[in-house]
């Protein structure tokens, strides 16, 4: 029977395979060069071109093994994020039966573990997504641009971006500023398409309004307003609740109340209590205030200034 | 700068029918895996030193297309995202202009292929090209589901684009048509989208009291379109108004609360570059404006 459920990450579950795909590279390397060598006419240990051929063909039938599973695994990436949307449930029936694939393309496979830290996101597992953002961070250096794809998955350059995304976000949502940062910075040093340069607006001004920085939260509003409006309503909405609070406790009374109608008429009631309640902010009425200093919004909370 | 004159509906179609999508020969897809076997055969057959290079050729061979291939594919989709980008951040000429550029590349790729024409409707609607807009998305609608979603969608962005021109009864069919699917599409911008065409076709019709009579779901439904809900805003606005002057009353109070609604969320600029007909919603306005400062100034001079 298979397994429909994906164990909790350990670093382990992606460094051991992704040794085995490098041993296994490399032992295909190996082979391919003693068939140069043995084929050669003058050669110390001349293969049969029989034998030869054999080895050729069995380093082939290897190659197009991991080339086609590699292709159909990444031909299923986007239906796997459209159902990590709409039935979690099913995507991670779908990443249990995955994962454990041997012999797969290394951009394949870290792509796959990707996929992992968008299902636990979704799942709002935050501090497991954090830590599989992390440990595909460190297999993906800064400057490398994320993956070497051959073009299988078009946004290869993209996944590093992508995941420090996500990281920054599950570690707003653990209310991890410090971690926060680091993402936000790193961030900062990517290339970034416009879907991406706008959620990375968002989340940092999700981190200024979260570490008290309101100045630099109100910092080009403007921009930051013209930014917020080519984000889907929700999103943008809950911009302008963010701003609103920064302007609220930076005294500037009317453009706070400016923002907010505007968050009100984007957003449903519920939308904005729900995301206050992410906020950790209290209701009053209308209004969504911050709770006072010392409540749970400021526990735990590292601010590195 | 570069001048810009928008295609004509004629030119849309033609460019459009001239780079229609054309999927990749299967011959050419397989050719490269049916040679490697091949030449192996004939490797194997062959004792001939010479021959034995062969296949480690045509691997390297197979390697260097498919490499070159993924790559212009790469290439072909970054481009296609640039396009939606600069349609995104409304530069609409930019856009159009590169995708008109990009159309002929993507031919083989039918993916790309659908993104682009439908970037092509969207900017020519955008820059109130309508009819140029419209043949652009029955060209969509022709090779696509009726059940898609994003058919859908088309439908009702054509819809609008037909309503703008005045043809009425074309887009009362559409809207008809869709009526049965579109509530799968509660609380989506598609949804939104219908419902703000249903809105536009009662203010086109001059049926204000229906609209008005179905005000109260206009906030939620019109929401999931983000601030470009603010049309729908100074439409149930001008809806208000007109009934309003047909029974020679006063402007209510119900006018001016959705023409604020909808300014706090779209310039009263951009307003009237879409609807005209919003013009005397504005002047009424800024008439109203004028009324009270000038009242305030006069109860001031008096204290």
């Amino acid at each position: 029977m298979s397994r429909t459920v994906v164990k909790p990450f350990e670093p382990h579950a992606l460094l051991r395979p992704l040794a085995m795909d490098r041993a296994l590279r490399w032992i295909m390397g190996v082979v391919l060069v003693l068939a140069i060598i043995g084929g050669g006419e003058g050669s110390s240990v001349p293969l049969s071109p029989f034998t030869w051929n054999v080895m050729v063909i069995l380093l082939a039938v290897v190659w197009v093994g991991m080339i086609t599973t590699s292709s159909r695994i990444a031909q299923q990436l986007p239906t796997l994020s459209m159902l990590i949307e709409r039935d979690p449930a099913a995507a991670e029936a779908h990443l249990a039966e995955m994962l454990p694939r041997r012999m797969l393309q290394r951009s394949v496979r870290l792509l796959l573990f990707q996929q992992l830290a968008a299902l636990r996101h979704r799942q709002q597992r935050f501090a497991e997504a954090a830590t599989i953002c992390q440990t595909l961070l460190t297999q993906m250096p800064p400057g490398s641009h994320g993956l070497r794809l051959p073009g299988i998955i078009p946004a290869g350059q993209h996944v590093r971006a992508q995941l420090l995304l996500l990281l920054a976000e599950a570690r707003l949502q653990c209310r991890d500023l410090v971690g926060a940062y680091v993402a936000l910075a790193e961030l900062h040093r990517c290339e970034l398409n416009l879907l991406e340069t706008l959620q990375r607006l968002a989340l940092q001004t999700h981190y200024e309004v979260l570490a008290g920085h309101d100045a630099h939260a109100l910092w080009r509003l403007r921009e930051k307003i013209l930014c917020a409006e080519l984000m889907p309503a929700p999103q943008c909405g809950a911009m302008h609740l963010l701003l609103a609070t920064a302007a609220e406790r930076m005294g500037d009374v009317e453009q706070a109340a400016y923002l907010h109608a505007r968050a009100e008429l984007l957003c449903t009631p519920q939308q904005l209590e729900s995301f206050a309640q992410v906020m950790g902010w209290g209701m009053e009425g209308n209004s969504i205030l911050p709770l006072p200093a010392g409540k749970s919004r400021d526990e735990g909370a590292n601010d590195p200034g | 700068m570069r001048s810009f004159t928008p295609p004509t509906p004629d030119q849309v179609r033609a460019h459009l029918n001239r780079f229609a999508p054309q999927p990749p020969s299967r011959l050419a897809s397989w050719s490269t895996v049916i040679a490697l076997p091949l030449l192996l055969l004939i490797a194997l057959a062959n004792n001939n030193s010479a021959l034995i290079v062969l296949p480690m050729i045509a691997l390297g061979a197979i390697l260097a297309t498919t490499h070159w291939r993924l790559r212009r594919q790469r290439e072909q989709e970054e481009q296609t995202l640039r396009v939606q980008e600069l349609a995104m951040q409304r530069r609409f000429i930019e856009s159009l202009r590169l995708a008109w550029q990009l159309l002929p590349r993507v031919v083989q790729q039918p993916q790309l292929h659908g993104r682009v024409v439908a970037t092509i409707a969207h900017d020519l609607d955008e820059l109130r090209c309508y009819d140029a807009a419209i043949v652009a998305y029955d060209y969509l609608l022709e090779r696509m589901a009726a059940e898609d979603p994003a058919a859908v969608q088309f439908q009702v962005l054509r819809s609008l684009a037909q309503l703008a021109t005045d043809r009425l009864t074309d887009a009362d069919d559409t809207l008809r048509r869709l009526r049965g699917v579109i509530g799968r599409f509660r609380d989506t911008a598609i949804g939104a989208a219908y419902r703000l065409a249903l809105l536009v076709q009662q203010i086109r019709t001059n049926h204000y009291q229906q609209a008005i009579d179905e005000s109260d779901s206009l906030l939620d439904a019109l929401r999931p379109l983000g601030v470009q809900a603010g049309y729908g805003h100074a439409l149930m606005a001008l809806a208000y108004r007109e009934l309003a002057r047909h029974h020679n009353q006063p402007t209510p109070a119900a006018a001016r609360e959705w023409w604020h609604r909808a300014t706090l969320l779209l310039s009263p600029e951009a307003l009237m570059s879409r609807f005209p007909e919003l013009r005397v919603m504005n002047e009424s306005a800024a008439a109203d404006t004028s009324h009270i400062q000038s009242t305030t100034a006069s109860s001031d001079q008096q204290e």
